[in-house]
């Protein structure tokens, strides 16, 4: 069974965002981590292949720094990773994402994809789906629940709150959700030897892509500026005694904000 | 005139509410003479269901192969991109719905264009197009320009008004996409509804919080009081869970629940940031500590600073009497 | 047993300039952090002096990510809704070399990491060390889960209640009064209102104390620190304190006091809460640090006890850093004799007798019994608000002479018995 796991490395969830003075770009506190729920997709590769067998490799589209994901995959226990390094991916869009992953998912044999439901950072929660339509894979979205026997899956999907079950002929791909696994703390000699691998690097030039795939002008849809949150205008204190000012605040939640 | 393609979700005999907004949307973009809109929609339909949807699109395409009689991603995605390219849409629309956010990019691939997932608003007139979507989970928003044609959008629940002019009666027309069999891979072997009982508070639209300033677990009842009083859910700050006086279920705030209802109240809290960060996104903040610098002011719209053992009980006898009154 | 070179336990200051160290001179190391990573435990209000920690992260400390350089000490004494403020400025401390920088840990420590990364030193965190292996009497390496991990040599840098110094037999569990709860809040604002509102240029720093009833009478202090664009504040309150005091064990309580005080409040008011954190520090003195090393183990930083109450200020960092130095440096010269037995190591308590961190510990030696003395953060800050309040008071009655105003609030509270030993006990100082 070689399952292949799409990884992103993201800023941390912590990590302060702000909007630059232009609008046209973040400040983002340089602290890393692998998406949250890649690590529930790596987890999942993981244990199948203690079940069943095989590989697990993982693959990740970023700049340089994105190295430091595969990492973690590795030191998970994933056998190998690959980069697809170029920095232009950090604003790329979806579409262009996932060509360049599915040109170099078509160099690969594999039974298994398996993919974080949504990057914390870009919150769009396509590729994976079209990775899959690129490549003429089936795939089953938001899965907390994965059984493989007999070249087939039999998988509960969270799609819409309630629990779906389906079963699927593999190939097929499929994002992970929160719930489908507690991912393992990788050991100290996991870290080891992840620090020390050499982790191979290709270029979109080697997928058989134009250099300059991910460039704004290149691609379907792109960003033109970021906008803070509506703020919360400054609070408004009731005046009075306790009854009064109950009495005044029930008035305008129910007749003015009208939400009881 | 350019094409809008508005896919229709619905369950049972309604329409979903993300669906019907976009609908609401698409009338305007019909009304303005710039666009032409049909309303897609797959499986089985009642007459309820049709008589719903034809006032409020001005044509709906109903699509009858028994392959859509349930949900598949690559059959969905296949009817609607098919019938797009067909029509040669500028604009296909869904909700961002689980099942809207799970094909669509199924479908922007077979039409060779990008998408824009989970927008909360848009300036249809503009070209190119351009949407506004959040990122980070909600930290910032961006405006993105759609160049490539067709445009494929899903859009975030609550973000366009229901408005719908009385009047609208739509033409209706039932279609097939045909060989579907073989395009689809995944088979759903049974569906299991979760339990409907106690609305979660993550889910809750009305839920009212108390913190450290309730001084004991028996004091809760004034927060249980007024939340029953307007059918809300309990919260509670993690120092009162710590000290066992709500379950951990009741946690809001960073290792508890991220919590975004209509209405929030919270009594007793001072706004540690912990508990800020779950419940900053409530839509209207009410609250109540007898400390005027309390921190949680600073998050708040409406505040009263006074005892919450004489506030909470006062505004639930206030809510019974506006209730009695009608 | 596989051995490695060394494993040091703990991802504060003193560990990571012990895995910087060692990396530095080229021996395997792994650091193994208990949090999410380097410095996410810890709440230092943050100020660090250079010039005693120059030497043990030469080259590197000039590229520290330090956010303003302190030019202006700021004591403020509360009581009940009054306060006397005092400031200490100096021309001097406005021109290069800076004496000492307000620092955020979260990004210093993960700096300093880094520059251990850097070197070669294995980063790990989330890793929890659950037991000391022995072999032949000496420690040989670690337990953490389910991993064995043999080493020649573990740093034992894991805070102020030490696990590993207490498994290995250095030390007696701790007692509450030598304990301390640190709280702290990061408030952010604007650059330039910080400079405006402090009365800065740029780049320029305040480092403020609190005293009197800010602690409702508890032994402890508040701290404020100006970063480039936040403003850190908390409290440090004596664990028994704060189990024995009135309020009962409300850390967070009585941090909501202390930033509700118009007088801090005027210094944060506007600024958004960023984070909050909250930890157990050390500040026993010297006559909690424990034995310092045994065959096969060094004790570094809180762990070793090494951080200095001096009333008003809880010194941790540059011990921190320079213990977690020496540490690595008499490990390294035991790895290159191939000697790593407790005489061997024993070079360590040499080496720190002649740095400043053991005499400066021990001229401090009495420090914490006196301070320890209830009054000087009740009796003696009331006592001046007070005094002020009588001098600056102007009502209808006729208004008596200063001397007398000064005779009768000092009865009231200083001139006594009790005041004359706390002053023979502050000879000690």
């Amino acid at each position: 069974m070689n399952i292949l796991v799409l990884v992103k490395q993201v800023p941390d969830p912590e990590a302060l965002v702000e909007i630059a003075s232009s609008g046209k770009d973040l400040n983002i506190e340089p602290k890393f981590a692998i998406n949250l729920f890649d690590e529930f997709a790596l987890e999942e590769a993981l244990r199948v292949r203690e079940k069943h067998g095989g590989k697990v490799k993982a693959i990740s589209l970023g700049g340089s720094k994105a190295i430091e994901a595969l990492r973690t995959a590795i030191a998970m226990g994933a056998d190998e990773a690959m980069l697809i390094e170029d920095e232009a991916f950090a604003g790329g869009d979806g579409y262009n994402t996932a060509l360049a992953l599915s040109k170099a998912l078509e160099k690969e044999t594999f039974d298994i994809v398996l993919a974080g439901r949504q990057a914390i950072d870009a919150d769009r929660g396509e590729v994976p789906q079209m990775v899959a339509q690129f490549l003429g894979l089936p795939h089953v979205g938001v899965v907390v629940k994965l059984d493989i026997s007999d070249g087939k899956a039999v998988v509960e999907s969270s799609l819409e709150g309630a629990k779906e079950v389906v079963e699927v002929a593999l190939p097929a791909v499929f994002t992970a959700q929160k719930g489908l696994n507690e991912p393992r703390v990788p050991l100290i000699t996991g870290v080891m030897k992840a620090m020390k691998v050499q982790i191979p690097k290709v270029a979109v030039e080697d997928l058989g892509l134009t250099k300059d795939v991910a460039a704004p002008e290149n691609s379907k849809t792109k960003i033109v500026r970021y906008l803070p949150p509506k703020k919360r205008p400054a609070v408004q204190l009731i005046p009075g005694e306790a009854r009064e000012a109950a009495a005044e605040a029930v008035r305008i939640l129910i007749d003015v904000e009208r939400v009881i | 005139m350019d094409k809008v393609l508005v896919f229709v979700e619905t369950r049972g005999d309604e329409p979903r509410k993300a669906s019907l907004e976009l609908l609401c949307e698409a009338e305007k973009l019909a009304a303005s003479g710039k666009f032409t809109v049909e309303a897609v929609c797959f499986g089985a339909m009642s007459d309820t269901l049709k008589g719903k949807l034809l006032a409020s699109a001005r044509k709906l395409v109903r699509f009858t192969d028994p392959e859509l009689a349930a949900y598949s991603p690559e059959g969905y995605a296949r009817a609607l991109a098919g019938y797009a390219a067909e029509t040669g849409a500028r604009l296909v629309l869904a909700g961002a719905t689980g099942t809207g956010r799970d094909f669509l990019p199924r479908v922007a691939v077979m039409l060779g264009t990008g998408m824009v997932s989970d927008v909360t608003g848009a300036n249809w007139f503009d070209e190119p197009m351009t949407f506004v979507r959040p990122m980070f989970g909600g930290k910032v928003f961006a405006e993105i320009a759609a160049p490539a044609s067709p445009v494929v959008v899903t859009a975030r629940p609550n973000s366009f008004a229901m408005d719908m002019p009385e009047g609208v009666s739509g033409e209706y027309e039932e279609r097939a996409a045909g060989a579907l069999a073989d395009a689809i891979h995944t088979r759903v072997v049974r569906v299991e509804e979760t339990k409907g009982d106690a609305v979660d508070l993550t889910e809750a639209d009305l839920i009212v919080a108390g913190g450290r300033g309730l001084k004991a677990a028996e004091n809760f009842k004034l927060i249980e009081d007024l939340a029953a009083a307007i059918g809300g859910t309990v919260g509670a700050t993690r120092s009162v869970v710590d000290a066992k006086w709500r379950d951990q279920a009741d946690q809001i705030g960073k290792s508890g629940k991220t919590v975004s209802p209509k209405l929030y109240i919270g009594a007793g809290i001072s706004g540690a940031i912990h508990h800020i960060m779950g419940m900053d996104t409530s839509k209207v903040v009410l609250v109540v500590n007898r400390d005027p610098n309390a921190i949680i002011f600073n998050y708040a719209n409406y505040g009263i600073v006074g005892d919450l053992f004489e506030v909470l009980p006062a505004m639930t006898e206030e809510i019974g009497k506006r209730r009695e009154r009608g | 047993m596989d051995k490695i070179d060394a494993i040091v336990v703990g991802g504060g200051l003193a560990g990571l300039s012990a895995a910087y160290r060692l990396a530095d001179a080229g021996k395997q190391v792994i650091l193994l952090e208990r949090g999410d990573a380097p410095g996410s435990k810890n709440v230092t209000g943050g100020r660090i002096y250079v010039d005693p920690i120059r030497s043990y992260l030469p080259g590197v400390i000039d590229s520290a990510p330090f956010e303003r350089h302190v030019v202006r000490e700021m004591i403020t004494v509360l009581d009940e809704g009054s306060a006397l403020q005092f400031e200490y400025g100096n021309e001097k401390w406005k021109k290069e070399p800076f004496m000492s920088h307000t620092v955020l840990r979260a990004k210093f420590d993960s700096w300093l990491a880094d520059q251990a990364g850097a070197k070669g030193a294995f980063i790990i965190p989330r890793k929890k060390v659950d037991e000391l292996l022995y072999e032949d009497g000496r420690v040989a390496g670690i337990r953490s889960g389910s991993e064995e991990i043999g080493a020649h040599v573990v740093i034992a840098a894991d805070g102020a209640l030490s696990f590993l110094a207490q498994k290995a037999g250095l030390r007696q569990p701790h007692r509450p009064e030598n304990l301390a709860v640190a709280v702290k809040e990061i408030y952010q604002l604007d650059e330039k209102t910080i400079e405006a509102r402090f009365g800065l240029g740029p780049g320029e720093g305040v480092a403020g104390l609190f005293m009197g009833s800010v602690t409702r009478g508890m032994f402890g202090g508040g701290f404020l620190y100006t970063n480039r664009d936040t403003i850190s504040v908390g409290l440090v309150v004596g664990i028994d304190s704060l189990i024995h005091g009135a309020g009962g064990f409300d850390a967070p309580g009585l941090m909501e006091g202390f930033t509700g005080r118009s007088e801090v409040q005027r210094w944060i008011r506007g600024g958004e809460l960023r984070e909050y954190s909250a930890h157990v520090i050390s500040e026993a003195g010297i006559g909690a640090v424990p034995k310092l090393y045994t065959g096969g183990m060094l004790v570094a930083g809180d762990a070793a006890g090494f951080a200095l109450n001096l009333g008003l200020t809880v010194r941790g960092m540059e011990f921190a850093i320079a213990s977690g130095a020496m540490a690595a440096d008499t490990a390294v010269l035991a790895l290159d004799g191939n000697d790593l037995s407790e005489s061997s190591l024993s070079r360590y308590e040499k080496r720190l007798r002649e740095s400043f961190v053991l005499p400066d510990m021990e001229t401090f030696r009495h420090s914490r019994e006196i301070l320890d003395r209830q009054r000087f953060f009740t009796v003696y800050p009331r006592f001046m608000c007070e005094l002020f309040d009588e001098l600056f008071t102007v009502g209808d009655k006729p208004k008596e002479g200063l001397y007398r105003t000064a005779r009768r609030v000092a009865k009231k509270y200083v001139l006594n018995m009790e005041t004359l030993k706390d002053l023979l006990a502050a000879r000690k100082l």
